[in-house]
């Protein structure tokens, strides 16, 4: 690793974090956090820890921002950004008291690579040293996920298979929940039902006209330009706008 | 706007057909190359899904949910997670403890090769059961109603 | 060998910056992405071509390389064109410069 690299690779790690908070669009935020993943991963590859870069690469960079992006099209694109003085004031001290306690604990954190870490100095010998004769796998880290500390991984297959099914059973029956308005008095059909408002000034009008759900029970209603002159080869979809 | 089905340029249509079975077959390389280098269940299973997701974003979608079904997601993350916790009840049935696969005598077969086995079938099955996840949150965030 | 290698990829270095260099200076996202599309393009088949000049290279280095080399050049393009191809259907526009005589002498109120 190179520290100058290492510096420069943190402060635009903390520049798209940072971004990803600010901007109210959240396609931009996941562009931002796609990129974030990016340059993790690449912290990571300098670090010498490879597998983790490969995961955060495949997972963070790609498959996460299109999973996101489903879920933003299938829901509204514009946050209601909590712009409260007053939270703001409480907020931030938090975050800085805790990023100094944090930084404050670093200081006690054994060096990278340390011998002497205690890390180092318990199973983990074994592990290293056995590895190759009990397993013929050169690579440890997958020795340790997959026989070591099977038992480990086993579980987090299981989380995540876990949260993938009750991610789909949850997210499999929202046709069949009734709109919003209706169950209110039945009165103004599509707005107000949780998605933004369109007429709040704040917000560019040709951005965020999303219905949560409408009567129809069509719930990926977004349209990315309102009315806009280019959009002649659109495929004609009178549900589209409600 | 939905975000499946076929995508109107036909560059991007080429491209993304021409490389998802790379990316796929990439996917499957991590995964048995785990034992040598970077990789394994989790990086190979999200590759495999990423190709599999490609053609759904891009490709009409008679021919996207030919080669990948819907029921694939689901089915796959059930296999993965049986074959894991299978390999981990073999090594029960001679006696030893959950998830020691070296109790498990082959014959011909050292120790150590029947763990090298075990961790290849458990990559397997981690892999399975990444790529049935993924898939399996994309397509019911894709889902809509004409096709429940 | 080594002298070739070094001149591509000097060569692929000089248009990576170029190529930066355009991203900070172009006005617009369809300039940017012109640019910035076409010399990282090439940067990238110099910079590899340069690589695989260097003499460490075995043949199984090389071939990876290779397959590397045209998955980017396949899809590098391609992510540009649906970036921009998705910019406009959203109505971006682009953007122009306003001659203000051909204006008006389009309008009829032009005075040599």
């Amino acid at each position: 690793m190179i520290v100058a690299l290492d510096v420069i690779l943190f402060l635009i790690l903390l520049a798209t974090a940072v971004l990803a908070l600010q901007v109210k669009d959240l396609l931009a935020a996941v562009s931002l956090l796609a990129g974030y993943s990016l340059f993790a991963a690449l912290l990571f590859a300098g670090v010498s820890a490879v597998d983790v870069a490969l995961v955060e690469a495949a997972l963070g960079a790609g498959v996460t921002g299109v999973l996101f992006i489903a879920a933003i099209l299938a829901t509204a694109r514009r946050s209601d950004a909590p712009s409260d003085r007053r939270r703001r004031l409480v907020v931030l001290p938090l975050i800085v008291a805790f990023v100094a306690m944090m930084l404050f604990a670093s200081t006690g954190l054994p060096d990278r690579g340390d011998p002497e870490a205690p890390a180092q100095l318990g199973v983990s010998q074994t592990y290293l040293a056995d590895s190759l004769a009990d397993t013929e796998t050169p690579n440890v880290v997958t020795s340790l996920l997959a026989d070591y500390r099977s038992l480990d991984t086993l579980g987090e297959t299981m989380v995540i298979v876990t949260a993938a099914l009750s991610a789909a059973l949850v997210l499999a029956r929202r046709g069949e929940v009734p709109a919003w308005p209706q169950r209110r008095g039945g009165t103004d059909p599509g707005g107000g039902g949780g998605g933004p408002d369109p007429d709040a000034p704040d917000r560019a009008p040709e951005a965020g006209s999303a219905a949560l759900a409408d009567p129809g029970g069509h719930v990926a209603a977004w349209s990315p330009t309102g009315e806009s002159p280019t959009e002649t080869d659109n495929e004609p979809d009178p549900e589209e706008r409600p | 706007m939905m975000m499946t089905g076929a995508y109107p340029s036909v560059v991007v249509r080429v491209t993304c057909a021409l490389l998802s079975p790379f990316i796929a077959m990439f996917g499957l390389y991590v995964i048995a190359h785990g034992h040598y280098g970077p990789g394994g269940g989790f990086a190979g299973g999200v590759f495999v899904a990423v190709g599999a997701i490609l053609p759904r974003l891009t490709l009409p979608e008679e021919l996207s949910y030919r080669i990948f079904p819907r029921w694939i997601g689901p089915a796959a993350g059930g296999v993965g997670l049986l074959l894991f916790l299978l390999v981990g009840l073999a090594p029960m049935l001679v006696g030893a403890e959950f998830l020691d696969y070296g109790a498990v005598e082959i014959p011909g077969m050292a120790a150590s090769r029947v763990r090298y086995l075990g961790i290849l079938i458990v990559e397997v099955g981690v892999g399975l059961a990444v790529f049935g996840a993924m898939l399996m949150i994309f397509d019911v965030l894709t889902l809509r109603d004409d096709d429940a | 060998m080594i002298i070739v290698a070094n001149v591509l990829i000097g060569a692929g270095l000089f248009f990576l910056a170029v190529s930066t260099f355009a991203l900070l200076i172009m006005p617009d996202l369809y300039t940017r992405a012109h640019a910035v599309a076409k010399s990282e393009t090439l940067a990238l088949i110099l910079l590899f071509g340069g690589v695989l000049f260097r003499p460490e290279l075995d043949v199984p280095a090389v071939g990876r390389l290779l397959f590397i080399l045209a998955v980017s050049v396949i899809a590098n393009p391609t992510a540009v064109h649906a970036l921009l191809r998705a910019s406009h259907r959203s109505g971006a526009l682009p953007w122009t410069v306003v001659d203000q005589r051909i204006a008006d002498a389009e309008l009829g109120r032009y005075q040599p």
